[in-house]
């Protein structure tokens, strides 16, 4: 017992000075005065876990700001309540451009789901990412055109059944505009995430998947899904051969995106800064890469147009979620 | 309810004593897996109905669980009194012990509030101390050493390492 | 055999070896502390390895990802709180083991199983990698639906001969499962307006409060100072000849059931432990004894659970799809490094195939190594007087907990069940059944719903494999009592022909 605690004792004063030298680097006093902003470490908050893909653009965002900034980003993953917790905490952090957040579709749809999430709580810098929904069916599907899948549940209303990654996701709601704005009645079928749904689809077990198209691309290149349209307004470069739904007569707009927030009420030098920080970092080479590989759509859009992109999203979804349960 | 008699010695009595006593804790689960049942079934009825797309309501599987665990209950309390309960009772608490559980709950509870004010290093120590002293912990290794070291280690993995906001 | 070369080749750079050496550290601590999951540790770690080139950079993942299932297993035999999910059903003799004075051979037996596990399923990634995955594509909901229900008659092996209060917990832990928004119509149950429970019960926070905290809050309950009997016997550490053969059965069931259960997406470590568990007691000749510290029992668990980790990479490598949480994240990771996993990297870059199978070899070998040698000290912590082990317990599951969100919620959720656990274990109702029926009733019921909104009942009556699992869990309930009834009856009539016909 004596050897041991006597070891104990030695290693404990090593940790000691370490974990204080470590201490005073974290530190560094963030300065309250917003003409010396930046000036300490900035959080980036993202409400889903480290991993996915949103993880992934804000890391890289994050660290190509860092360059820009000159100060380090810390990013945090507040997880729970599809993501509705991490919002809640970002709208609670005081504006002062040291707390900012990855805002997901999500931020706009919550709030029509019964979740305490309004997109006016956030002050925004930009949107970086834009994942443009696909349907796809299996590569042995009848169902070659979105004409065929549509009119196949036309006829039979309720019979053609379409995986979507979860209850009240953005893909359940495309899977409902596309049905309404088509004149069909799909199927919804709400998987437990989108890999499991691309896989029912895969497999057969179900007729059509919606999905995000990093999602569906790569079975559709190796000939396991047949995507059946890109519902943006322009075609993919990861998928040149597929029409888009406004191609096929169907005029459907719709998909997952990912920008950067901050608290309201942001002073006027603090987001600006972030905001010219955000677009050299957006348009870096890095950053599109990244994006690109994972197989999303890496964009740039500027802060006033993204805030009335948000605001005809927030539109869209009342009239989408309020109708539709 | 956490306090029960000590099977101290070997005499029949005492064992026949325990087995009556067993009887009645044997009730405590029953009690409670059907408390828990009706819960659920007030509770269910607040869940909102679905869209009528759906084939099967939201309330139905747990509505069907309720009635199984009320089911299971009154199972159980029949059977746990017509055999007489158990022979094994858990190791029996102690008085000493049900006051150290409480100190040790309301120190973590204390944590939680103090931890919103001060640093996580300073707080943690605090606890550990607070721990470690109600655990029966003395002397400056249990009291000084042993919280300041533990707190770094903790603080270094995941503070400094995982970059964990603490 | 020029991939095989070639591929393996790959692995001979010594920056290699220095990140299957660092993965193997961090994944070993990572897996020890209860709350961290191996999913964070690789995906914090994948922050660092994108810069990597892809063979370095998957050895440092793929060996956080295996060193992480020895870890685990550590605070689950030494404190009963598994250090991840994949280690819930090593608790339930590991500790009982470590009580009896054994923790010794207790941790040995794991650490050769846990090896023994991952081998098969390595092998089972290079040899049967395609035709495999055509088999997993084919479990859709009803299939899915029909494991789920071979699952939830494993209630009753857990729960350790008290079948009503073990069948209770298990009704206990399905309500519990039900938390949560509706997983076809979304709608919130049971979730009192708090947004954290939309997604349901944190699983992780739920079993570490009831394994691992239940136990020491029953310690303080009834410890006394003057019984202080610390446990310093570790008994032998290395399996005798006979410990070995009893624990060729139990290799071999673990072996079959795990790596079964890894092809299958979305299932993982946590049921295949249960179920090998479970599935060894039934072949056993001694199945009394699982529960109450079997080495057939550990034996099974971490055999079962780790031979997953091999199907998990092939489902992932051959279908594109993550065989589980890890992998997932894993994916991401590949993609970016320009890998695309699917059917078309087994023809296009089988030496990246081997390369895999090779890094997850030299680290689940270097793995066993370092668990063999550091055995001794990590089994120290036994030897810490009480008030120094339950704050440690205590602390570092908190702040494991909370790390996984960065949410006090989880910490909150993780204490409450720490109080349910010890109201469970005072009036003698198992924890196993919770964790199980917890684990398998979101999965039963949105499967089963699933299927019923894709076919109707027909879409479960129309799957061979649908059918062929609910069979054979019906006789898996049937055939034991009935088994146990004619023994009973043979034994009886063979005594005497006393009229003790019961």
């Amino acid at each position: 017992m004596r050897t041991t605690s006597t070891r104990i004792a030695g290693g404990a004063l090593a940790l000691v000075a370490l974990a204080a030298a470590a201490g005073c680097a974290n530190r560094g006093g963030a300065a309250e005065d917003p003409a010396d902003y930046p000036n300490g470490d900035i959080t980036l908050v993202v409400p889903y876990q480290a991993g996915g893909a949103s993880d992934l653009a804000a890391r890289t965002l994050a660290s190509e700001m860092e360059e820009t900034l000159g100060q380090t980003i810390v990013v945090e993953n507040r997880t729970g309540g599809a993501g509705s917790v991490g919002l809640q905490h970002l709208a609670g952090q005081p504006a002062d451009g040291y707390t900012i957040g990855y805002l997901p579709v999500e931020t706009v749809m919550l709030g029509f789901q019964g979740y305490d999430v309004d997109p006016a709580d956030y002050d925004l810098i930009g949107q970086m990412v834009s994942v443009p929904a696909t349907i796809a069916v299996p590569s042995d599907s009848p169902y070659k055109t979105l004409e065929d899948l549509l009119e196949a549940a036309e006829k039979k209303p309720g019979e053609v059944t379409v995986a979507n990654s979860g209850a009240g996701s953005i893909w359940e709601a495309a899977t409902r505009e596309l049905g309404q704005t088509g004149g069909a009645e799909f199927q919804p079928v709400p998987f437990d995430g989108g890999a499991p749904a691309v896989t029912a689809a895969v497999g057969g077990q179900v007729d059509a998947v919606v999905a995000g198209i990093s999602e569906t691309a790569p079975a559709h290149q190796d000939g396991r899904l047949r995507v059946l349209a890109v519902l943006a307004e322009e075609r993919s470069e990861s998928l040149a051969d597929v029409p888009t739904a406004g191609e096929e007569g169907v005029d459907v707009v719709i998909g997952g995106w990912g920008g950067i927030g901050a608290p309201t009420g942001l002073p006027e030098e603090v987001a600006t800064t972030l905001r010219d920080a955000f677009a050299t970092a957006a348009a870096s080479e890095e950053f599109t890469t990244v994006i690109t590989d994972s197989g999303n759509l890496p964009v740039n859009v500027p802060a006033d147009e993204y805030a009335a992109f948000v605001e005809s999203e927030t539109a869209r979804f009342d009239k989408l979620l309020t109708d539709g349960s | 309810m956490s306090t029960s008699p000590a099977p101290t010695s070997e005499v029949t009595s005492a064992q026949e004593a325990a087995r009556t006593s067993s009887r009645w804790r044997e009730l405590v689960p029953a009690l409670a897996g059907v408390a828990l049942g009706v819960t659920t079934l007030a509770l269910s009825t607040q869940i909102p109905d679905g869209a009528a797309s759906v084939r099967f309501s939201p309330r139905w599987w747990p509505d069907a669980l309720a009635f199984l665990l009320i089911g299971l209950g009154v199972v159980h309390a029949v059977l746990s009194w017509v055999t007489g309960g158990t022979d094994e009772a858990p190791e029996p608490a102690t008085r000493a012990g049900a006051i150290r559980l409480v100190a040790i709950l309301s120190a973590i509870v204390g944590y939680g509030v103090l931890w919103y004010f001060v640093d996580f290093r300073v707080s943690t120590t605090v606890l550990f101390v607070a721990l470690t002293y109600i655990a029966g912990g003395r002397g400056w290794k249990a009291l000084l050493l042993f919280p300041v070291v533990t707190t770094m280690v903790l603080y270094l993995l995941f503070g400094v390492l995982l970059r964990v906001p603490l | 055999m020029s991939p095989l070369v070639e591929g393996f080749g790959a692995l001979l750079d010594p920056t290699v070896a220095l990140c299957i050496a660092g993965g193997a550290l961090l994944g070993m601590l990572v897996g020890a502390f209860p709350g961290v999951t191996a999913t964070m540790a690789v995906a914090l770690a994948s922050g660092f390895t994108l810069a990597l080139d892809p063979i370095p950079g998957l050895a440092v993942l793929l060996t956080i990802y295996v060193s992480a299932n020895f870890g685990d297993r550590i605070p689950a035999i030494l404190i009963n709180t598994p250090g991840t999910p994949a280690s819930i059903a090593t608790t339930f003799d590991g500790y009982a083991m470590a009580r009896q004075g054994k923790a010794g051979l207790a941790m040995t037996a794991s650490a050769f199983a846990s090896a023994w596990g991952t081998l098969v399923g390595i092998v089972l990634l290079m040899v049967a990698a395609i035709p495999l995955s055509q088999l997993a594509l084919r479990f859709g909901p009803a299939e899915m639906f029909a494991l789920v229900v071979f699952g939830l008659t494993m209630m009753i092996g857990v729960s350790g001969g008290r079948i009503v209060k073990g069948l209770m917990a298990g009704v206990l832990g399905l309500l519990l499962g039900a938390i949560g928004r509706d997983p076809i119509t979304g709608a919130a149950r049971f979730t009192f307006g708090v947004p954290e429970l939309s997604e349901g019960i944190p699983f992780i926070a739920a079993i570490i409060g009831l394994f691992g905290i239940a136990e020491v809050l029953d310690q303080i309950l009834t410890h006394r100072a003057s019984a202080v009997k610390p446990v310093t016997q570790f008994g032998r550490w290395f399996p005798t000849r006979g410990d070995w053969r009893r624990m060729l059965r139990p290799l071999a069931v673990g072996s079959g059931v795990g790596g079964a259960v890894g092809i299958v997406p979305a299932t993982g470590g946590d049921i295949a432990g249960i179920l090998g568990w479970d599935q060894a007691r039934r072949v056993s000749k001694r199945p009394e004894e699982f529960g109450s510290g079997s080495l057939e029992g550990i034996t099974a668990a971490d055999t079962s659970s780790n031979a997953t980790l091999g199907g998990s990479v092939t489902t992932t490598l051959a279908l594109g799809i993550p065989g589980d949480s890890v992998m997932a994240v894993m994916i991401g990771s590949m993609v970016v490094w320009g890998i695309q996993p699917g059917p078309s990297l087994f023809a296009e870059q089988p030496a990246l195939v081997y390369s895999i199978a090779g890094i997850m070899l030299v680290a689940t070998v270097l793995t066993l190594g370092i668990s063999l040698l550091r055995m001794r000290g990590v089994a120290k912590l036994l030897e810490l007087p009480p008030h120094f082990l339950w704050a440690v317990i205590l602390v570092f599951c908190m702040v494991g907990t909370y790390a996984v969100g960065n949410n006090v919620f989880d910490v909150v959720v993780m204490l409450v069940f720490g109080l349910v656990g010890l109201f469970l274990r005072r009036f003698g109702v198992p924890a196993g059944p919770v964790v199980l029926g917890l684990l398998l009733g979101e999965l039963a019921e949105g499967n089963l719903r699933r299927a019923l909104e894709i076919g109707g009942v027909g879409n479960i009556v129309s799957s061979p494999i649908a059918m062929t699992i609910l069979a054979v869990s019906i006789l898996a309930l049937v055939v034991p009592p009935v088994r146990a009834g004619l023994k009973r009856r043979r034994a009886s009539r063979a005594t005497a022909s006393a009229g003790e016909g019961r």
